[in-house]
């Protein structure tokens, strides 16, 4: 097989004008690209293409020739169609010379023709289909069609016979409709289905299954399965218009497709994997707009692009999206819960490790080696639920019983500010906000008793990474910590079952890092983390609520020379100590865990990044309670976290507004106690004062005294309705009608009366 | 996106201007105004029709229309002087009956040229087909070359999935109704449409192009004009309701007729601001705007009341000059056109088709 290692070879074809189709020989040998102004024949050869014949010679500038579509004739070799923008449909052959190349012209389309194909035995018949919504018959016998098809009111963009039915043919249109018809009963049209949202700009029969594929402008590929009923089988979405599609020969699920628009690449799609291409060529320069499989090879394909150029591909140095992804991926659930999911890789062969009890841990059974066959690859899913002791979250907590602003309210009116320790003051608001069912406030009091409880921690600076083997001892520890106090979701015994079945199928302890860790908890066996598979790598982004997981990078990971290795069972080693200290003492002091100072190397996460980050999501979403509750808390413990001052201080004000609304003074008053900016300690001593209006004219009172209106010189207004003298000292009065006056007379008023002494206003009410 | 607008700029040696009897309410055309082909709008009350009419024909902000009272008899809008395309439309109240004997059947379908059936996707669309079925029986029988056509409209208050089903569902219901009914030979076009976004514009565009019968022409015309240009691709615009008459034969992309829809704002908008003339729009208006795309969106005026918007690359616009060159062809060649639909319209027997292919002078310098 020469062809096999050919390699991808590309040739400009024009200076001027690109191709708009492309069509391949009976045998495979030579290909057709047809354009608005150019209809050349290349031969295909093994490290190129030459040109053997240039049907438009002349610089004729006929519309008829100006092409939309080209179409091989698929039992003669040397007949050809093309279909012109002008609605011309024209038939050449080869064989003749000169001006007699053009064998016959139709010109029966009112408009654009954007489709013609042959009937794949009977070499005399082709169809033609037009933007005018017809599909038109033509017999090579005669200068006229042979019969018309009025399909729909909208274009007709392809047509395709079907391979197995002979005479069937599928035609795709502008309003998104499939139209099956028999070319023996063109009357009536055997099947129509509304396939796509949008215009549908392609459409190509499987070679051996009953499947039709379709290419739409809504940008989605979707394969009908034509038996009887048209039923969708698999629907693939591309990221733009799909401008044509063809099934890969060979490969049952795998069909190529390039887009109308944006998209230069060719893709090559597995249908049972819809989201990402099985593979990719991304040599063309601008839009791909014709595309090919070199007869029954599925390792060659040719495409013609508006840059001018046709490319001869080789399979194999097509690019694989799918080898670049990044198989892991791990999310947060609403209620805290964990969903991690990874491959179950099939791991290449590994090294030993000798001489070190860790090996017997670390050694593998060689699995399946890899096929391309992705879909073979496994995977496992884990969904982990935060120990309900650890943290904010119990299953049994009255979650919604409680109104967001009762919430609010009560930890308002509970949370405390100073306490012997920092530990405490989390502990405490931790437990008030779980009570009033804010799981994430009390996650992050609990966080913040974690990491600034322990003077140990928040003395210490953090340091930055200083080599790979460190920054995998560190993702080991990130990963060990949390995974500590989570739990699996359903129960213990589940959890077993499922790790059992893992470890049943692998013949070995072949679990990333996750599954082992359940798999030791569960099974009471010391916990030894020495596969930095999917490691948590950047906590920052968890303010997005997600978990980014690191792209694997086995052979990194496996790869490394004996002392990192030895190294890191060290390390681990340190882990395992800890681990069995912290089940011994079996507290909630978790603090014990985090002592990281005996382990050499610091953890290089930043967490003083991730609780500003955490604080800042929190006041994000809403809540400027917990974030501002737990700065004033932290005392002098905040200047460790890089918050900008402007933004406590704008949390201040929020806080202390939302505080006042719910007539919370009390609460809010200790709260500018406690803020150490000036903006915000001044809000005690201005606006203390309440402003009095003169009843008389509206107009504020100013001036020392607050009897005498300085506006209308009276003292009317501030007189008591009881003993109608002025009133210098705390003045009472209804809101209702406005009078009052001593505060003494009118309680002595109204423990007889209920109406106002004025004017009769109904006062208690 | 650097932007450059030219408005007003001198067309070189190619100044003369075009007849203005392009038929815009020029008097001779009021007396066959009868003859003008119909296209009515009809659909359950409350499905959207008059909006419709308002957004694409009047400029109506699609918010202001949930304040538009119901309709509660025919109104008829004829867009005769306002735009190029020529016709009228008619926007019938939801709850019009046909059984009563003030509705003359044969006067409102006779001069028909299309019927628009509006169905609210987001309502219980049974109702409404019963009713479109008796509508398209009525009228199929008295005037068998309407052209049916369905918008299955406020399409942007469903998931794109639900789209695709009511889609389906309706189209299959249609259909089969009609073939129950006898009358399988009737061909309907779906449109998925809503007044947010360009959807109904398109749709509208669609629609107007079927009841234009130089529609091939024109569409050959720029096949030319965007081959010998180098440009991808190009819209002869009605200006006031911003629905393309014709286009080129490659697909229309949504966006890119977004882009030269809003284009067309733009260059409206600015030219009334600092334009000294009196009309925004008239024969030198030309405007360019270059994308960071390293896309140009061109736009000339072909007459009062249509536009041509043409994207290229921009390396393509390097010959401005031939570009101009043969947008002045291109100019010509539509003035013939509908120089000879005038003289058609004069001595009615005067076939257009024949004289047309000649017409087009189609000259290209490179």
């Amino acid at each position: 097989m020469t062809e096999l290692s050919s390699s991808t070879v590309s040739l400009r074809i024009c200076q001027e004008g690109h191709a708009n189709a492309l069509s391949m020989s009976k045998d495979s040998s030579q290909i057709a690209v047809a354009g608005r102004s150019l209809l050349k024949v290349y031969s295909i050869e093994h490290d190129g293409f030459i040109e053997s014949c240039n049907l438009r010679a002349g610089k004729s500038q006929n519309l008829s020739y100006s092409s939309n579509d080209v179409t091989w004739c698929p039992t003669d070799t040397n007949i050809l169609a093309t279909a012109a923008t002008n609605g011309v449909i024209s038939i050449w052959d080869l064989s003749k010379f000169g001006r007699q190349k053009q064998l016959l012209t139709y010109s029966e389309h009112e408009r654009t023709a954007h489709t013609v194909t042959f009937h794949p035995t009977e070499q005399a018949l082709l169809l033609s289909g037009s933007q005018d919504g017809t599909i038109k018959c033509f017999d090579l016998k005669n200068t006229n069609s042979v019969f018309t098809i009025y399909s729909n009111s909208e274009g007709v963009r392809d047509i395709k016979f079907s391979p197995l039915t002979t005479n069937v043919f599928a035609a795709v249109s502008e309003n998104g409709t499939v139209q099956m018809y028999d070319i023996r009963k063109y009357e009536k049209c055997l099947l129509q289905f509304t396939a796509h949202s949008g215009a549908i700009y392609c459409c190509d029969w499987h070679p051996v299954q009953n499947w039709l594929a379709t290419g739409s402008r809504d940008k989605q590929i979707k394969i009908w399965n034509m038996e009887n009923k048209a039923s969708l089988e698999y629907t693939i979405s591309t990221i733009a218009v799909v401008g044509r599609v063809k099934w890969r020969p060979e490969k049952i699920h795998q069909i190529a497709s390039c887009a109308l628009l944006v998209d230069n690449s060719v893709h090559v799609w597995d249908i049972r994997r819809p989201y990402m291409p099985y593979a990719s060529f991304n040599e063309h320069t601008n839009i791909t707009t014709g595309i090919a499989w070199k007869g029954n090879n599925p390792q060659i394909l040719l495409s013609t692009s508006k840059d001018s150029t046709i490319f001869k591909h080789a399979f194999k140095d097509a690019s694989k999206p799918s080898s670049r992804a990044n198989p892991q991926g791990a999310t947060f659930g609403p209620a805290g819960d964990l969903f991690f999911s990874m491959k179950l890789k099939l791991q290449p062969p590994q090294q030993t490790p000798r001489g070190s009890k860790v090996s017997s841990i670390l050694s593998r059974q060689k699995s399946v080696s890899t096929t391309d066959q992705f879909h073979i690859a496994q995977s496992a899913s884990f969904k982990l639920l935060l120990k309900p002791s650890a943290t904010g979250y119990n299953c049994e907590v009255k979650a919604g019983k409680y109104k967001e602003s009762d919430g609010m309210i009560g930890c308002a009116k509970e949370y405390i500010f100073r306490a012997k320790t920092l530990a405490e003051v989390c502990e405490y608001n931790s437990l008030v906000s779980k009570k009033y069912g804010r799981h994430t406030a009390s996650t992050l009091w609990n966080f913040i008793k974690l990491f600034y409880g322990s003077k140990e921690f928040t003395n210490r600076k953090p340091i930055q990474r200083t080599s790979f083997s460190n920054q995998k001892n560190n993702n080991r520890r990130i990963i060990s910590k949390p995974l500590k106090t989570l739990e699996k979701s359903e129960s213990k015994t589940d959890l077993n079952g499922s790790c059992k079945e893992v470890d049943s199928r692998r013949g070995s302890r072949d679990f990333d890092s996750i599954s082992r860790i359940y798999y030791s908890r569960v099974s009471n066996q010391p916990v030894i983390l020495e596969n930095s598979e999917g490691p948590f790598d950047d906590y920052r982004s968890l303010r997005d609520g997600f978990l980014y997981v690191g792209p694997h990078d086995v052979t990194t990971a496996l790869s490394l020379p004996e002392a990192t290795l030895h190294h890191d069972f060290q390390a681990a080693r340190h882990h395992e100590d800890m681990k069995t200290d912290h089940d011994d003492t079996l507290t909630q002091d978790v603090v014990s865990v985090l002592k990281v100072p005996i382990v050499p190397q610091v953890p290089m996460w930043e967490p003083h990044q991730v609780i500003a980050d955490c604080l800042h999501l929190q006041a994000d979403v809403g809540d400027v309670q917990t974030p501002l509750c737990i700065f004033v808390a932290l005392g002098q413990a905040r200047k460790e976290l890089p918050i900008d001052e402007e933004t406590v201080e704008f949390w201040f004000h929020a806080y202390i507004d939302l505080l006042q609304r719910y007539k919370l003074w009390n609460q809010a008053a200790e709260i500018i106690k406690l803020s150490w900016f000036q903006s915000v300690k001044e809000l005690n001593q201005q606006s203390t004062s309440v402003h009095t209006s003169c009843g008389k004219c509206n107009r504020q009172i100013l001036g020392n005294v607050g009897w005498l209106c300085s506006n209308c010189k009276t003292t009317d207004c501030s007189k008591c309705v009881v003993c109608s003298l002025v009133v210098k000292g705390l003045y009472v009065w209804c809101q209702g009608c406005g009078h009052g006056g001593h505060m003494q007379h009118i309680k002595e008023y109204f423990t007889k009366n209920s109406r106002c002494p004025k004017c009769g206003h109904c006062c208690e009410l | 996106m650097s932007y450059q607008d030219d408005d007003e700029e001198q067309m070189g040696p190619h100044s003369e201007s075009f007849p203005k009897d392009f038929g815009y309410g020029h008097s001779p055309r009021e007396a066959n105004l009868e003859s003008k082909p119909r296209i009515l709008l009809m659909g359950l009350r409350r499905s959207g029709k008059s909006s419709i009419q308002k957004v694409v024909f009047h400029k109506m902000s699609p918010n202001e229309t949930l304040f538009l009272p119901s309709t509660c008899e025919i109104v008829k809008d004829d867009i005769n002087n306002s735009s190029f395309v020529q016709f009228q439309i008619w926007d019938f109240p939801g709850q019009i009956d046909f059984i009563d004997p003030t509705f003359d059947s044969d006067m409102i379908f006779g001069g028909c040229g299309a019927l628009i059936f509006v169905i609210d996707a987001k309502d219980d669309y049974n109702e409404a087909l019963t009713k479109f079925k008796n509508t398209v029986t009525k009228a199929y029988k008295v005037n068998p070359r309407i052209k049916f056509e369905v918008f299955i409209h406020k399409v942007d208050g469903i998931s794109d999935d639900s789209k695709m089903e009511s889609q389906r569902d309706i189209h299959q219901r249609a259909t089969d109704d009609l073939s129950d009914a006898g009358l399988h030979q009737i061909r309907l076009s779906f449109h998925l449409t809503s007044i947010y976004d360009h959807s109904i514009f398109e749709a509208f565009s669609k629609v107007v192009q079927k009841l234009i019968p130089q529609l091939p022409t024109l569409e050959n015309l720029l096949n030319i004009f965007i081959s010998n240009s180098g440009i991808e691709k190009a819209f002869l615009f009605d200006v006031v309701s911003k629905i393309y008459i014709a286009t080129d034969c490659s697909p229309v992309d949504m966006q890119s007729y977004e882009l030269c829809c809003d284009m067309i704002d733009v260059a409206i908008d600015l030219s009334s601001i600092y334009s000294t003339e009196e009309e925004a729009f008239d024969n030198k208006t030309s405007s360019l705007i270059k994308l960071n795309n390293s896309t140009v969106l061109y736009l000339r005026e072909v007459n009062k009341f249509l536009a041509l918007v043409c994207i290229l690359r921009e390396e393509n616009f390097n010959k401005q000059g031939v570009i101009d060159y043969n947008f002045l062809c291109f100019r010509d060649a539509i003035g013939q056109v509908f120089e000879l639909k005038i003289r058609a319209t004069k001595h009615m027997d005067e076939d257009i088709e024949v004289s047309l292919m000649e017409s087009p002078n189609d000259s290209v310098v490179f």
